[in-house]
């Protein structure tokens, strides 16, 4: 069966949603969904804690996004980069941060084993990867080894939910998500 | 040495370095897409402080929010004073979190570690 994107967003926003966006990530858009998010924040019940949290994993998802994502490879008038799909919702007493963007299929078997790794450990093993990364790696604007991901993980205090739909023989759409 | 302003923004923070006084505030969000750019005149600025330092200088870090991005160019400021520090002089590294705050908390314990420079942490209400 072909991906639909349509269906798969309607999969998975359900609960109430504090933001969507399906759309090119821009530095502009950045920001306004971030202000946007912030401003929704004040309508509903959430501790500060979490707030912070769910509000410093939105920025590492959409900005992996920013750096990583292509254009909608299912539109042929999307020639921009950094589409994707934000959803953030509340599930009973469950926030979650939800995100979808389009890949190229030589690039699952790293972004894989990278997530099968960062589930696989502990919070101590995630706090010493992310200090051996930081310390040790090059990096560029584009971040490096992950660690967006891995401070995800640390702060949230759950495993990543993700999954890879092939879309054709060159694309896929890889989806992320994590409660808090 | 001249005095670097840079009024905060909504994704970058405000930042007053003094020569005069020996004083260095970073405050605020610090989540830009391309943070090099944003702290690579701070790094600098650091550097050619560093040449010549006040006998003590007073360090104040108080973001609420930092992404990963920015997380390796605040390692480069620190490092700056690190370098500050192992040559003899007084570095006292204030590291501001928000009540409740333990990522922050945590992410201060971080550089801590790595820097070996000890901070000291204080506690802010929200």
């Amino acid at each position: 069966m072909n991906f639909s994107l349509d269906n798969w967003i309607n999969n998975n926003k359900k609960g109430n949603v504090i933001l969507f966006y399906k759309g090119n990530l821009t530095n502009d858009i950045i920001t306004k969904l971030l202000d946007d998010l912030e401003n929704n924040f004040e309508n509903i019940d959430i501790p500060n804690k979490i707030r912070k949290k769910l509000y410093n994993s939105v920025v590492e998802g959409i900005q992996n996004i920013y750096h990583h994502g292509l254009n909608n490879i299912l539109d042929n008038n999307d020639q921009n980069e950094k589409f994707g799909v934000v959803i953030i919702q509340k599930n009973n007493d469950t926030f979650e941060f939800i995100h979808g963007n389009f890949i190229n299929n030589e690039t699952i078997t790293k972004l894989k084993s990278r997530l099968d790794q960062i589930n696989s450990l502990s919070k101590d093993e995630l706090k010493s990867l992310y200090k051996m990364i930081l310390n040790n790696e090059e990096f560029s604007n584009k971040g490096g080894g992950g660690l967006g991901m891995i401070d995800i993980a640390r702060k949230s205090g759950s495993k990543i939910d993700y999954e890879f739909i092939n879309v054709n023989k060159n694309f896929t759409f890889y989806t992320f998500k994590i409660k808090i | 040495m001249e005095i670097l302003s840079i009024e905060g923004q909504a994704k970058t923070p405000t930042v007053n370095l003094n020569p005069e006084t020996g004083t260095i505030e970073i405050k605020g969000r610090s989540i830009p897409e391309n943070s090099i750019e944003f702290y690579k005149p701070v790094v600098d600025w650091l550097e050619e402080y560093g040449k010549n330092p006040k006998e003590k200088t007073t360090v104040n870090i108080q973001l609420e929010y930092f992404n990963t991005s920015s997380s390796k160019c605040i390692l480069d400021v620190l490092k700056k004073l690190e370098a500050i520090a192992k040559a003899g002089h007084d570095i006292i590294i204030n590291w501001f979190y928000e009540e409740d705050d333990e990522d922050m908390l945590e992410a201060g314990e971080d550089y801590q570690s790595i820097i070996k420079v000890p901070f000291k942490m204080i506690e802010t209400e929200d």
